[in-house]
Formats: C-alpha cells, structure tokens, sequence
C-alpha cells in the first residue's frame, strides 16, 4: 500500500485540530456550569453550616449552575454594592436592604422584577403580598424574611422576679417599673435611638400600628403625623421621660443592645425574633420569649424585612431566577425559618409555624393573623436612608420633650411628601 | 558628709523617681482599655459584658486565640497582611525618602505646590475614593490580588512618607551635605554617608507608621479584595462584625494575636537602630 | 583658612557619631557664641546653624530626579481617582445614565445647614485631638528619652505606651464603647464606687459625646507623635542644652530654646498630616455613635458616608468631598503661613 503523501496528512491534521478548536468550546459551553455570584452578609448570620447546605442542596439539583457566595460584612456591604454599581463589577444576586435600592436605581443596577413575577404566576403566589418591595411602582426586590418587632423577655430573669410577660401596653409599663432598681444601677430594658430606622421600627411603627395608623395612605401620600400617629409618639414620649430605659439610648446602635439583652444586664427588650438567636451567640444558654400578641385600639403590628435583588447588568438572570425560585421554594423556606428563627417571606413558611413550640415563633401567627388590616409594612421609598436619618432627630426631638409632638411628626411627614413628590 | 554634689545627686534622683512614677501611672491608665481587650479575648463574652464589671477573668481559655490560629483562612490573612505591609513599606519608604530628600534639599519650581498637592488623596474621604478605586482595580486587572492591595495603600501612605522623612531630613542641616560634598564626596555619597545615617531615628518612625497604617487598613482591603487568597486580617476582623450581633470574642483574640507581631517589629526595630548608634558614638 | 577648620567640627562630630545626641563624644567643645540671654540663641551656639534652615540648593534637575519616581507614582495612582471623585460631584445619575449638573450639588451642600453643622464638628475634633495627641506624645517622648531611664525599663515602656496605636480602631471602639456604657468601668466608678445618682451617657448626652471621642482618639493616636518625636529628639546634641545651662536656663527654657526649635520640622510635618487625616477621620465616629445623639458628633467624613452610602447619593456625597478637599487645601495652607518663621517658608 502506498503511504499517504505528506501534505496530505498535514491537511488531515489541520482540519482535525481546527475541529477540535471549534467543537471543544461548544462541548465545554454544553457542559460547564454557568456560575453566578451571590453577594450577601448572611454566612455569619446564618451559620456556616446552614448555608453550606442550602448552597449545596441547589447545587445538586442543578448542577449546570455554580453558585459563587461573596460574603462581605454587613458594615461594608452598601458601600461595596455602590461600587459595583459605580464600577461596572455585576453581583447577579445580592441582598440588599431597602434604603439602599433607591441609590443603586439611581446607578441602573437594580432588575425590575415585576415581568419575572408576570411570568412565573407559581412563584407570586408562593411569596407573601408583603414581601415584594417597590421604587416607583417597580418591584425591586423580594424580602426574604419578615419581621414583626414584639417585646421578648429574659424568661429566667422574670421567674426569679416573680414577673409575668406582659399581655398589653399597660402591663408592659408596670414590669419595667418593676425591673427598675436605681440602687443596683439596674433598669429594665434600653431603647437604641441612634439609628432612626430604628426608632420607626420597633417603636414608633409599633404602636402607630396598634393605634390604628399607617405610614402612607392608599394613594401614596405620607400620612403618619395624623392623630393615631401624635397619638403612638407621645405614648413614646412619656414612656420614655419615666426613665426606666438605660440611659444614653440616643448613642446607642442595636448591636449594644443586643448586648445588653443577650449578658442579662436587662431583662426584656423589643425586637424581632431573630433577637434569641442571635443573644444565644453571646450567652449560649439564655432563655428569650415573646409575650404574647397585644392589642391596644387594635392588634396590628409592624412588618419589616431584609431582602435580594438581582442585578440588572447581570448576564445570566435566567441562573439566577432559578436560584431565587430554589431560595423560595417550600422546603428551603420552611427549614430556613426553622434553622435562622425567622419567617421566610412566603405562605408556606408563614403556615409552617402554626403550633409551633418555639417561645420566640409561636406567636407569630397571631401577630400577622389576629388584625389582619391593622398590619402595617415599613415602606420602601426613594431617599429612604435620608428620611429615616431624618425620623431619628424627629424621635429624640420629640421624647426629650425638644420639639412638640405634632410638630415634629409634621416636619417629618413634609420631608417625607417632598421626598416621594419629587420622585414621580 | 553631705556635699553639695552628693546633694544635687540626691535631688536630682528624687525628680527621677517622680518622673518614673509619674510616667507609671500614666501608662498604667492608657493601658486600661488594653488590659480590657487581652481580657476579652481570653474568656467567654458574657463575662465581660457584666455589671459590676471585672477585669480579672475567673477562668483563662485560650480557645478564641486557637480556633484563629488553627484556622487555615486565618493563617492565609496573617500571610496576606504580612506581604501586603511589608510590600507597602519598602515602595514606600524607598518613593518616600527619595522625594523627602529631593523636596528638603532642594527649592524646586513647582515643589510647593507638588508638596501640597501629594497630601490631595488624604484630603478626600476614603468612602468616596473607594468607587474610583474599585473600577481602576478591575481596569487593570488587579482586583482581589496582593499587588493590587500594596499599590493602592502606597498610594495613601507614600505621601505621609514623603512629608515626614521630609520634615526630618529639615532638621539635619544642610552644612553638612555641604560639607561633605567640598570634602569630595558626590552628592550620593554624602547622602549615604551623612545624611541617612542620622535619619536613621526618623525613618523607624515611618517605617512604623507605614507598617501598622497597612497592617490595619480595612476600607480598601474589604472593597479590593473577595477570596481569601488577596484578604487580610482587617477583613477577617471585619467580618466578626454583622448586621445584629458582633462576635466580641473572635474580635478581640484578633486583634490582640494581630497585634502581636507589630510590636515585636517595633521593639526589635527600636532595639536595633540604638545597638547601631551606640556602636557608631564611639570613636 | 582658618573658619574651616571651624566649619569641620561639628560636621565631623556628626558623621562620626551618627546617634546624633546618644553616645560620648570626643573632640573639641563648641565654640561659644558670646552669652546673650535672647531665647534661641543657644541653638545659634557654634557654626551649626538652626534647623530648618532655609537655604535650598539650587539644582533642579537633580532635585527632580529624587522626587520623580514618587510624583510619577503618585501620578498614576491618585490623579484618576481624585479626579473621578470630583467629577462625580458635577453629574448626577438617574437609572444609570450620566448627566452634567453643574454646581447644583454644591449649591445644595453649601446650603444645608447640617453641613455646617458637621464642619463645625470637625473642626473641633481635629483641633482637639491633633493639639492633645501632640502634647501626649510630646510629653512621653521626652519622658522617654531622658537616659536616666534605664534602658529596659525604656524599652518596655515604649513597647507598652505604642499599644493603643497598634490594635485596630474597630477593636478599640468597641472596646472604648464598653467603657463608656451605662454598665461600663467609667460608670461603675461613678454610680458604684462614687454614688452617683445616675450612669453618665458618655456618648449618649450631646454635650459630651463629641469630647469623648476626642479622648478616644487622643488615646489611638498619640503614639504616632511619640515614636516619631523620639526618633527627632535623638538627633538633638547635648551640647546645645550644656550651652544653655551654661547660659543659665532652666529645664523649661531649655525646651522652649532648644528642643522645640529643633523639631521644628518634624512637628510642622507631622502635624500637617495629622490635621489632614484627622478631619477626613470617620471610622471612630461611626463605630462609636454614628454622628449621633443628634448630630452632635457628625463630622464632614461622615456626613459624606451618610449621604454617600447609607442615603444612596453618591453623586451628592461626591460634590462634599470636593468641598472638603477645597477646604482642606485652603486651611493647609494658611496653617503652613502661619507657621512659617519670617522670611522662610516653613515647607
């Protein structure tokens, strides 16, 4: 047989390299993971362990998407997001809180969600009506999980008090005379004023609820400075001048009083259920409760929450859409609420912890369930950072008795409808 | 039998020994807080966070301190911070000398307002300054990597450098540049020969300054940076901070393990240049 | 002829004993200016002239050769983002599109009254704590430097007193924070030890938030001023003070003719930096109180991270930072003139 000439061969060979070159890339794009990148805080906050899982457990039912978590500490997280929206650098997903969508709007980084939900009619109804948070008529965002502030309470320390937790307002304000001992420099619980978020959260937000009051009306307008809101802010205020409360609350962040609660220098405190995980860090054997639901002119309560955007920049928003639905889905939801103690913003979450046992999750339905149309949402609204910046001198103002009530609600509430007028 | 002298000692040692005391004390109240911090980082938070609080710990535990240094992501951030402050020392301090040398020795043109418009970066926060940085950072190709780091902490460090070793270099005379240079020595040389030996002092102190403003920055580390093959200490510390609760323990054994080694630097440096200059006083 | 000998002596000294004010000594003794009584004039003793001196070599292409790499580094990596920044604080962005609006946060910035508010802040901050900083490091680097001492325990003092400096400002605001509480040392002391009828809110109560933070600071950064100034003092000849006890001053006038004009520089320069830094200084007040209670300790880097970061306003945050460099440059500037000594400029 006569042997191939050469250049024959060669030609052989070229075509085949020049094959190989172009039918690898396909085959490599057939088979290599898209990779998405989640820029969060919450590894610490959740534990390692349990975001391991939820990342592996996506991973294992898709396993043509790789997700990449960037966790950065919550302090820099705003500013490192505003320097990937600045920068040009795309997180698909990232969690985000609500006063920082209007700034990343702003910069064009935010996906509008509302066609996604259009779309997957399955995943709308799953999430909470609340859940989805808005710019403009836009959803920006969903929560991930909600959270009712109510009074929790040191359970140990009442028992040896004698105490019972407190089923309304007024209960509330004879156990913290009671917890008071000026002697032993020992006072019942502290109030964080130096964040205004805060103050219009666990406080404020709070009691306008059970007022009967609200933040905006049905058309958008800013209506907390009407008389359920004069009404929850001067409660505030002479709760606040009996000085049952550490002193120096207006200094105070939520991280020292998480602190105070969580070494037993004070026995109760109005938080989110979150506060017993987290206190459990500090002092593993600490034993937190809720009281149960109060009603004063009714049982409202306040609804906020933390949450996660995608990025509208991102090249790989179908990924990252499965990723949201995995994170929403019944099981994932119902374990996370489980293993964070907090409710995952969906209905079947939601439903999971009737009859739960938990001291902190029990009355959590009774919260959202027992005044349905009393329930109020912190809103999401544009310049939010600078109005609640602003709603915390309108709160210390008005509990150290510096500005009158009304007026200092009517300040804010202006600020406030010049903020949302000069948005639309 | 009491002389004048033998008196003048005794006085002169009495105000010694004030002196002495007095420094004590003082050092014994700065250093509260820092007593404090070693404290925390060696038992468990809850018993630091009591009312009355108590400075001597019941029980020591060296856990906090362990599970740092057997955590390998840790030993990564030590080595990444060493790299990253000694790689902004030596650009530094090399950059910083030269022009300190140049903007003293010499009335150049246009050096007033080099001089003022070096300090420009420090004269804007840093909060700001970290968009621009971010986006140079993926520009060039040096985003989440060590280099990327020491390029962009020189640029915030080396006008300190050059300002300071300025104002020493200042302080030494130019007679004796001078004077050297007519004995026959080029500039280089009475530089090397005159000058630097006796910036010696000065430059341990920026050398310290540069060292430790590295080793503890944490804007540009946290932003530049993503994995832990180009992040330091400064985040892991940072990431004991979260939105609710912060790991004081952790915090604490950090900081005082990262500590460590700069005040060993430091004593060993402090130690070294006196051997030199002692060695040098007698002739 | 015969002033070069002269001329040689002290240079000579110098060389040989490059410790500066450490170590003995041999050779003549410095010819004595003539006893007058002036202040400085025992830094005038001998031909060496004070420090600082304003001759400068002529030679620039020399002297830029030096200062070229440094410029040239600085150049490409800080012109960008300087610029960048002020740049930002023209424009304002709305769903990620860019446009041009001239002076419009300026304008809103200038007038805004919390601004000023945080300027004021500021400037207290950082004439309090660049002025105790100083007198704190001063005063331990003398302390320090006196041989007397003996040289362990100096060692050790020194290792000891540069702790603050060392530990990071977040561990040491969290830990100062402790401090401060109502269920803190500083307050056990009072309420428990003085019986007080009430903790003090140390940076709760807007009257002493601002000063706490001072002390706080003082505490991180007087190292700085001490090691650096240590390193200055040993360059300072024994000789000068022997001239002026012998011209009969005392330890104070001692410092006032002698060792302060002889740190002259470093002190110029040091401070210079740390007034700089000091103002763009927001980490202590954001660990610490957040601007608050009230607005009683914002200052201008934090006014910038809230409007910057927490409100979401990136291009207003940038038109304050500019301001703040403006302010900067200016206020640097009057600072070096003021300093300057007659017919010399100080920098």
């Amino acid at each position: 047989m006569r042997a191939r000439p050469s250049s024959c061969r060669i030609a052989v060979l070229c075509v085949v390299v020049l094959l190989a070159f172009t039918i690898a890339p396909l085959a490599n794009a057939a088979g290599s993971p898209v990779e998405i990148k989640w820029m969060e805080w919450w590894v610490h906050e959740w534990g390692p362990d349990n975001f391991n899982n939820l990342i592996a457990g996506f991973e294992k039912a898709n396993p043509d998407i790789k997700v990449t978590v960037v966790d950065t500490p919550y302090p820099q997280m705003s500013g490192k997001l505003d320097a990937a929206a600045a920068g040009g650098e795309t997180y698909d997903l990232f969690g985000v809180e609500g006063s920082w969508l209007p700034g990343l709007d702003k910069l064009g980084y935010v996906e509008d969600l509302d066609p996604w939900l259009a779309k997957h009619k399955d995943f709308a109804d799953n999430l909470l009506p609340t859940a989805r948070r808005k710019i403009n008529g836009r959803t920006l965002s969903f929560c991930l999980y909600m959270i009712p502030y109510q009074f929790a309470y040191n359970v140990d320390q009442f028992a040896a008090a004698g105490l019972r937790p407190p089923t309304n307002w007024d209960e509330f304000i004879q156990v913290e005379k009671k917890l008071r001992n000026p002697g032993a420099n020992k006072y019942g619980m502290s109030m964080p004023l130096a964040d205004g978020g805060f103050a219009l959260t666990r406080y404020f937000g709070f009691r306008l609820a059970q007022e009967g009051g609200q933040f905006l009306d049905a058309s958008g307008r800013a209506v907390f400075n009407s008389p359920q809101g004069v009404a929850a802010l001067t409660w505030w205020k002479n709760f606040y001048q009996m000085g049952l409360v550490v002193p120096g609350s207006f200094g105070e962040d939520q991280a020292r009083m998480l602190e105070y609660i969580a070494s037993g220098q004070v026995a109760s405190i109005i938080d989110g259920p979150f506060i017993w995980s987290k206190s459990k860090q500090i002092d593993p054997k600490i034993k937190l409760a809720y009281a149960p639901a109060w009603h004063a002119k009714t049982g409202g309560y306040l609804w906020s929450c933390s949450g996660v955007g995608m990025s509208a920049k991102s090249q790989n928003k179908d990924a990252a859409w499965k990723f949201l639905e995995y994170l929403y889905s019944p099981t994932v939801a119902v374990n996370m609420t489980k293993a964070i103690s907090l409710p995952w913003a969906t209905h079947a979450a939601m439903t999971s912890l009737n009859g739960s046992t938990d001291p902190m999750l029990r009355y959590i339905p009774q919260f959202a369930n027992q005044d349905t149309a009393a329930n109020i949402v912190l809103p999401a609204l544009p310049d939010t950072g600078t109005l609640f910046d602003l709603f915390k001198t309108t709160f210390q103002n008005a509990v150290s008795g510096k500005t009158p009530v009304k007026e200092a609600l009517d300040q804010a509430a202006a600020a406030w409808q010049s903020a949302i007028a000069k948005s639309k | 039998m009491v002389t004048a002298s033998s008196r003048g000692r005794a006085r002169a040692l009495g105000h010694h020994v004030w002196l002495v005391g007095l420094t004590s004390v003082a050092a014994a109240v700065i250093l509260v807080p820092v007593a404090w911090m070693v404290s925390a980082s060696v038992r468990p938070i809850r018993e630091v966070l009591t009312y009355p609080p108590v400075l001597v710990p019941k029980t020591v535990s060296g856990e906090y301190m362990a599970r740092i240094l057997h955590d390998p992501t840790y030993q990564r951030f030590f080595a990444n911070s060493i790299v990253l402050s000694l790689g902004a020392l030596v650009l530094s301090l090399t950059l910083g000398a030269l022009a300190g040398y140049g903007f003293s020795r010499f009335r150049l043109p246009g050096g007033q307002a080099m001089l003022l418009g070096i300090l420009s970066v420090l004269m804007l926060p840093r909060v700001t300054l970290i968009v621009p940085y971010f986006r140079l950072a993926h520009v060039v190709g040096l985003y989440d990597t060590l280099p990327g780091l020491i390029v962009a902490n020189t640029a915030f460090l080396l006008p300190i450098a050059t300002w300071l070793i300025k104002g020493y270099l200042d302080s030494i005379p130019q007679e004796l540049d001078e004077a050297a240079m007519v004995d026959g020595c080029t500039r280089v040389q009475s530089l090397r020969k005159v000058v630097a030996p006796l910036a010696v002092p000065g430059l341990v102190g920026v050398a310290a300054f540069i060292f430790i403003g590295a080793w503890n920055e944490y804007l540009l580390a946290v932003v530049l940076t993503e994995t832990p093959r180009s992040q330091t200490l400064t985040v892991g510390l940072a990431s004991f901070f979260g939105q609710y609760v912060r790991d004081w323990n952790g915090i604490m054994a950090l900081s005082t393990l990262a500590s460590v080694p700069l005040v060993a630097i430091f004593v060993f440096l402090q130690r070294w240049v006196v051997q030199g200059m002692s060695a040098g006083a007698v002739k | 002829m015969r002033d070069r000998p002269r001329r040689y002596a002290a240079p000579e000294r110098w060389a040989a004993s490059p410790g500066g004010a450490l170590g003995r000594r041999a050779g003549p003794p410095l010819p004595e200016a003539p006893g007058s009584r002036r202040a400085g004039t025992a830094a005038d003793a001998g031909p060496r002239p004070a420090a600082g001196t304003a001759r400068r070599l002529p030679g620039y292409v020399a002297g830029y050769l030096f200062v070229a790499p440094a410029i040239l580094y600085l150049v490409l990596t800080a012109v960008y983002p300087v610029a960048t920044v002020v740049a930002m604080g023209l424009q304002d962005v709305t769903a990620g599109r860019w446009h041009f609006v001239g002076a419009a946060h300026y304008a809103a910035v200038l007038r805004d009254p919390i601004f000023w508010n945080a300027v004021w802040n500021t400037s207290i901050f950082t004439a309090a704590s660049v002025v105790l900083q100083l007198a704190v490091g001063l005063g331990f680097a003398l302390l320090l430097h006196e041989t007397w001492f003996h040289r362990g325990v100096r060692n050790t003092m020194r290792g000891a007193l540069i702790l603050p400096w060392v530990f990071s400002t977040a561990a040491a605001a969290l830990m100062w924070s402790l401090l401060y509480d109502p269920y803190g040392l500083f307050n056990y002391l009072a309420v428990g030890v003085l019986h007080w009828p009430q903790p003090i809110a140390w940076l709760g109560d807007a009257r002493l938030a601002l000063g706490a933070i001072i002390v706080v600071n003082t505490w991180k950064s007087y190292p700085f001023y001490m090691v650096a100034l240590l390193g200055a003092l040993q360059n300072i000849l024994p000789e000068l003070y022997d001239a002026a006890k012998v011209d009969g001053a005392g330890p104070w006038q001692r410092f006032v003719a002698v060792t302060l004009p002889q740190l002259r520089t470093v002190l110029v320069a040091i401070s210079t930096v740390d007034l700089i830094t000091t103002f763009g200084h927001v980490d202590l007040v954001n660990m610490l109180t957040q601007g608050g209670p009230g607005r009683a300790t914002e200052t201008v880097a934090f006014y910038v991270y809230r409007t910057a970061l927490l409100d979401g306003n990136l291009t207003r945050g940038a038109a304050t930072s500019t301001i703040m460099l403006v302010l900067l440059v200016l206020g640097t500037q009057a600072y070096l003139r003021a300093l300057a000594r007659r017919g010399e400029p100080s920098w």
